[in-house]
């Protein structure tokens, strides 16, 4: 019994549930605050951030090529992954979190939203 | 010169000669006056505000800022839950009028009547991302949205309209010509629009260098509009009476042309975030001059003046601050 429950458990961190349409909506809408700047093509170099195509579990400032500030590439050289914990964390407040990047955004205040936002970021590899 | 002005030079000169700066670089320095802004607050664009005020859009707490160089005390006015501005212009009566992206709305504040009034972007339309605001010849707000619009608030009727943008997503600066025509930078597109005011329909005006990252624009006063181009590191000029382009590399190694600002005198003034430095240009003698900025990392997103100041929001340090022309 205990050993199907941990089973079950292994399954369910391994293999999320497909998020719902709902939830994919509420991503994508999220993502509307992160389109000006960011994109989710690997080919779209010419934008004002780096790429969001597999920044979940990417380390903080590895896009080759791109111009990240000083406060970025210190973050990444001292090992700062963005898990989605990580993510979590710094889009509540990303100019709090990290004062001296270049991002000028207040972030994303709803919890709810920022989940999803990351979900979403989740289905770009 | 008040405590605080006293104050403010003494730290830029220590700043600059702390770097370990030529006595001549420390002279500059204090050129640049800086004002203390409350913790937390982070200014993204300015305005001259009225009696030597300096208005400041506080995109991270929220709410418009009042700073008054003359006491260096800060005023804050609330705009509304989840306010979280990018810009901020000055019209008649000094009323202030935000591109509030958080409250997905352009804002004002007459600091007559302490009034603040919310015009929302049509709810249809989703969010924004807004960026900056500009006059036309009729006296109305023509504003961007970076997500790919831009619109008008029509000060008559307090009606907002919104339409699509060519290219999609970009539009960022905009900037009211002197015969009221109205013209924006696209950053993501690298391209320049111009508005047609009475339909709304937007022209797309290429400059030169392909994907250049036009960010923000000016217009001097003989109506042509002055580029700052993020990507390239160089200015450009558009001029609509002979449908020409002229463009210049900024000085130094890797500069990047974040905002542009033309004074009363013609002068172009670009802020370069490679070279941490407020650069002057002379498009008579096409000359630059460069004035490096006393702390690192200013991070300045906008320029702004007025007969003989210029002034600047250093995102970076988190200040204002005035350079003495």
């Amino acid at each position: 019994m205990k050993a199907a429950a941990v089973a079950a458990l292994c399954a369910a961190l391994l293999f999320p549930p497909p998020a719902s349409a709902e939830e994919a909506d509420a991503g994508a809408r999220a993502f509307q605050k992160c389109i000006s700047c960011h994109g989710l093509d690997r080919a779209e170099t010419d934008l004002s951030g780096p790429t969001l195509a597999g920044i979940v579990g990417r380390r903080a400032a590895a896009v080759a090529g791109f111009g990240y500030s000083p406060a970025m590439r210190r973050a990444g050289a001292e090992g700062l992954v963005w898990t989605a914990d990580a993510l979590h964390r710094y889009l509540t407040d990303p100019l709090g979190i990290m004062p001296d990047t270049t991002m000028s955004f207040a972030g994303v205040r709803d919890a709810g939203e920022r989940r999803a936002l990351i979900e979403y970021l989740r289905r770009f590899e | 010169m008040t405590q605080s002005m006293r104050t403010a030079s003494a730290v830029a000169i220590a700043l600059a000669l702390l770097a370990g700066a030529a006595p001549g670089a420390a002279a500059e320095a204090a050129r640049f006056q800086a004002f203390t802004l409350p913790a937390g607050d982070y200014p993204h664009d300015v305005s001259p505000g009225p009696n030597g005020t300096i208005y400041y859009a506080d995109q991270r707490r929220g709410g418009l800022g009042i700073v008054d160089p003359k006491t260096g005390k800060v005023e804050k006015v609330a705009l509304g839950p989840g306010s979280s501005p990018h810009g901020v212009i000055t019209g008649p009566g000094d009323t202030a009028w935000l591109t509030d992206g958080g409250q997905n709305a352009i804002v004002s504040y007459d600091p007559a009547t302490k009034k603040v009034t919310i015009y929302r972007i049509p709810e249809d339309t989703g969010y924004t991302n807004l960026n900056t605001a500009a006059f036309d010849r009729k006296g109305d707000i023509w504003f961007t949205g970076q997500t790919g619009i831009y619109g008008k608030v029509d000060l008559k009727t307090g009606k907002v309209s919104v339409w699509s943008s060519p290219k999609g997503r970009g539009p960022y600066g905009i900037t009211g010509t002197k015969n009221g025509d109205v013209y924006y930078a696209s950053l993501a597109g690298s391209y320049v629009g111009r508005i047609n005011i009475e339909t709304g329909e937007a022209t797309v005006l290429e400059p030169p260098t392909k994907g250049q990252g036009a960010r923000r624009v000016w217009a001097d006063s003989k109506d042509r509009i002055w580029v700052s181009e993020w990507i390239s590191g160089q200015i450009s000029v558009y001029d609509p009476a002979n449908w020409t382009w002229k463009q210049w590399k900024l000085p130094g190694s890797g500069p990047k042309a974040y905002a542009v600002y033309v004074d009363e005198q013609d002068k172009v003034w670009i802020a370069d975030w490679g070279g941490n430095a407020l650069v002057k240009f002379d498009p008579v003698t096409e000359k630059f001059e460069v004035f490096p900025l006393p702390r690192e990392n200013a991070n300045v997103r906008q320029i702004h003046g007025r007969p003989g100041e210029i002034l600047l929001p250093e995102s970076g340090p988190r200040i204002v601050s005035i350079f003495k022309k």
